[in-house]
């Protein structure tokens, strides 16, 4: 939508194969949310099947909804009378994505994130990472450990050095 | 790595430790960073993970003392890799604490405060959000990194923001700003202002209108929400294209410097604030004054090209919505709100008694008026056309039609009159299925014959139209005429002209500023109250209104400085004596007659000549009347007197 090049293929399906070798047909116009499949659209390399060895069928599924979602189809065209039902789409999209974040498991989670980073999906890696940030913020190194499962590998007078260390983050 | 993630899919597995780094790293810096820093203990992975982090984040609320937040602060300084920072958020005050600091704490917030600042500049920061703002070092001014600044609830009142050349993004959120001197005129590179719940510092000085001006040469998106501010608020923003205003109660504005906008999203909700609604309700002149300002706000944005404009109300909403791109134009409905219905069972009657002056009396009309008038009359006639089909299929109160603007038609070409002419005929004729009771107009040659038989309308005020002869011959219905600064159109013959104004059932009749020279014929047997406010005299014949009760006379040669000419030309002195006098002639009839005079040498006073014109006046109490007069005037009376009494005696 934004180069002339992709806009030329906007109602062109990319065929994307996940690890383990499911095919889905996404439009380019959604697919351009992807930092790895916009620079192969306008690389003009999207024949075929395009292979996308990081991520599982599963997690592809989720990214492809999440991009689904986030596309504004023609921005332009858009009729602006629908200016009020804008404003609540605004609302109504957040609350989508915090119940699409919440729902996922730690594992899916954890699949999004290394899924959203290798295509390259800014809003969806900042909406996982967030989700994390969240999870961490204001447990104790303990209850972050159990919720990870996190094994410690520091011998117990290891630990107390490096909390004796870094003291000052600890009041 | 990768056999891990897809062999395995039991639980019990620490995924987050082998993320990609740049992940976790990113993940730690949206924390607050005392929860990044204590991640070192969690395993050997993390040691040193927390050093890598692209944002600070530190607040104050996060620790016991000032003295852990300084011991914190400065370690993680000390610790942090030297990489580029993205965002800096440093929090001090938690919304309020600096009332009970000490001096020692004042001076730790200051070391303090110059240290994170000075490392953020030297790591080149983008972006800062802080409750900070005495202590900026110097050459924060100058750092050309920085492009976003976000203070919220500072402790100080805000005082220089005009040197952050820099900045392309600038947000004050519960900021008193300093009227005097705070201006962002040196904020060049400002691209988006968003001003929240701020108030304006400075005392209104009664009587006056205060003016702020926001002058952002590069500014595109402007945000204001709830800004508590009396004054006119100037907007010279010549790139302005994205304008969003939120609050309770509508803002004085000036967006004439704008040419740009495109698109503004006013939205109004007095229902979110404590009593407003109930004022709004009770209170007529508060009510008037929201609606007055409404409206004013809408004229100002008038030319953009696309426009929402909302008013929340608990009872209901009323929105306006317009588009030149798709000549679409909403009103849209009331909504009903539920928590209100609780109390009271409610029609849909009372959620329009509300809301629907609003669109009918004031909005509608002025919309209308300030649609038509200007220069792109195609534009506005698809508007009004568009307004009056969207227009729920109620009786319709009062029109209000102005299209001229004082003046204007001198520069209307023919598909200008056409429009207009179209336009008219389309509004009056909807006005008339509707049963409207009230106009008000600048426009007289295009009223449809049915007008004047409309059986429902009651009053007409016409401002500013030059009257043919038989335009009021024939007002069947009327009950309330006024004719304001119009003028009636004349023949070059000099046989004395008649004007007159036939309506059987008129009840009240004002005429102000009305220029003419021959006779205004007046026929109104129920007539009761005639004002008459002017200059000079007008010759009237009253005879035909037998019922009147109540006649109020304002005379001000002094408005038109008549009162030089009075002074050395005398005859033209006693031809508007005669004039006076002839006016009091006609009316002599009326049970309740004010006949003021207003001079220049007794405005102060305002010379107040009210004779109870009763059946018994006679010569003797005109003469005395007149005596009066003529002794304000610096004419000599006995020069005078006899003179006019002469002339005027043949007719008494």
């Amino acid at each position: 939508m934004s180069t002339p090049s992709s806009s030329v293929f906007s109602y062109r399906v990319l065929k994307l194969k996940s690890s383990d070798g499911e095919i889905f047909e996404v439009k380019q116009t959604v697919a351009v949310q992807s930092g790895v499949l916009k620079q192969m659209m306008e690389d003009g390399c999207t024949e075929g099947e395009i292979p996308l060895n990081n991520v599982d069928s599963p997690t592809l599924a989720k990214i492809i909804e999440w991009c689904n979602k986030h596309h504004d189809d023609d921005v332009e065209g858009r009729v602006l009378s629908q200016e009020k039902e804008k404003e609540k789409e605004k609302a109504d999209m957040k609350r989508w994505e915090s119940e699409f974040i919440d729902a996922l498991n730690r594992d899916e989670l954890y699949f999004l994130l290394i899924g959203s980073n290798y295509m390259n999906i800014k809003e969806l890696l900042d909406c996982a990472a967030q989700k994390v940030a969240g999870m961490v913020k204001g447990k104790t190194p303990e209850a972050i450990r159990e919720m990870f499962n996190i094994q410690s590998d520091f011998t117990e007078e290891e630990e107390k050095a490096i909390r004796k260390e870094n003291q000052w983050a600890f009041n | 790595m990768e056999g891990l993630l897809h062999t395995s899919k039991m639980r019990k597995i620490d995924r987050l430790s082998y993320l990609p780094d740049h992940i976790i790293y990113h993940i730690l810096s949206l924390m607050d960073t005392k929860y990044a820093v204590s991640t070192c203990v969690l395993s050997k992975n993390w040691r040193y993970s927390w050093t890598n982090i692209h944002s600070l984040n530190f607040c104050h609320c996060s620790f016991l003392s000032w003295i852990a937040f300084q011991g914190f602060v400065t370690h993680v300084l000390h610790h942090c890799k030297d990489l580029k920072l993205v965002k800096l958020e440093f929090y001090c005050f938690d919304g309020g604490l600096w009332e009970s600091l000490d001096s020692i704490d004042n001076a730790i917030i200051g070391t303090l405060t110059s240290i994170v600042f000075e490392y953020a500049i030297s790591h080149r920061f983008e972006e800062l959000k802080t409750d900070v703002v005495d202590n900026f070092p110097p050459t924060l001014f100058e750092c050309q990194t920085l492009k976003t600044l976000k203070l919220v609830q500072p402790t100080k009142f805000l005082t220089e923001l005009s040197s952050f050349a820099t900045l392309t993004t600038l947000q004050l959120y519960w900021v008193a700003i300093d009227l005097e001197n705070v201006t962002l005129s040196g904020c060049l590179n400002l691209e988006n202002l968003f001003l929240i719940d701020c108030t304006m510092l400075k005392d209104p000085v009664q009587g006056v209108i205060e003016v702020y001006t926001i002058s952002a040469p590069r500014l595109v998106n402007l945000q204001i929400s709830d800004f508590l501010y009396d004054g006119l608020i100037v907007i010279n923003a010549p790139r302005l294209k994205f304008f969003n205003l939120n609050g309770t109660f509508p803002l004085l504005l000036s967006m004439d410097k704008c040419p740009a906008l495109e698109k503004v999203n006013i939205h109004m909700s007095p229902s979110t604030a404590d009593d407003m609604m109930q004022e709004l309700e009770t209170d007529n002149s508060l009510k008037q004054e929201y609606v007055q300002r409404m409206t004013l706000m809408g004229k100002e944005v008038f030319h953009v090209k696309s426009l929402t404009l909302s008013v929340h109300l608990s009872k209901g909403k009323f929105i306006l919505y317009y588009d030149t791109v798709d000549a679409e134009t909403k009103i849209v409905e009331f909504n009903k709100v539920s928590f209100f219905k609780d109390f009271i069972a409610e029609t849909g009657e009372e959620q329009l008694l509300f809301a629907l002056p609003m669109v009918q009396d004031y909005l509608l009309a002025y919309i209308i008026a300030g649609m038509a008038s200007k220069k792109c009359s195609i534009l506005s006639s698809g508007f009004v056309t568009h307004v009056l089909h969207h227009c729920k299929d109620l009786n319709l109160v009062k029109l209000e039609l102005y299209c001229f603007d004082g003046g204007l038609w001198e520069s209307l070409d023919s598909i200008d009159n056409a429009i207009i002419g179209t336009l008219t005929n389309i509004v009056f004729e909807y006005a008339i299925s509707r049963r409207f009771e009230e106009l008000e107009t600048d426009v007289v040659d295009n009223f449809p014959p049915t007008l004047f038989k409309c059986q429902t309308l009651k009053t007409l005020k016409l401002v500013a139209i030059d009257l043919e002869n038989d335009t009021l011959s024939g007002c069947l219905n009327l009950e309330n005429l006024l004719l304001v600064e119009c003028a009636v159109l004349e023949d070059m013959e000099p046989v004395m002209k008649v004007f007159s104004i036939s309506a059987p059932r008129l009840v009240t009749l004002q005429i102000s500023g009305l220029i003419y020279n021959g006779l205004i014929g007046i026929n109104a047997p129920r007539l009761k109250f005639f004002n008459l406010n002017g200059t000079y005299p007008l010759f009237l014949s009253m005879v035909k209104c037998l019922s009147l009760e109540k006649v109020n006379i304002h005379m001000s040669p002094a408005d038109d400085d008549m009162m030089p000419e009075f002074e050395t030309n005398k005859l033209s002195m006693q031809k508007y004596v005669c004039g006076m006098i002839l006016m009091g002639k006609g009316l002599y009839h009326v049970k309740s007659f004010t006949f003021v005079h207003l001079s220049k040498e007794t405005r102060e006073e305002q010379l107040l000549i009210a004779l109870p014109m009763v059946q018994d006046f006679d010569l003797n109490q005109l003469r005395d009347m007149l005596t009066e007069i003529v002794e304000k005037h610096p004419i000599p009376s006995s020069e005078i007197g006899s003179t006019w009494l002469i002339g005027l005696a043949p007719n008494f």
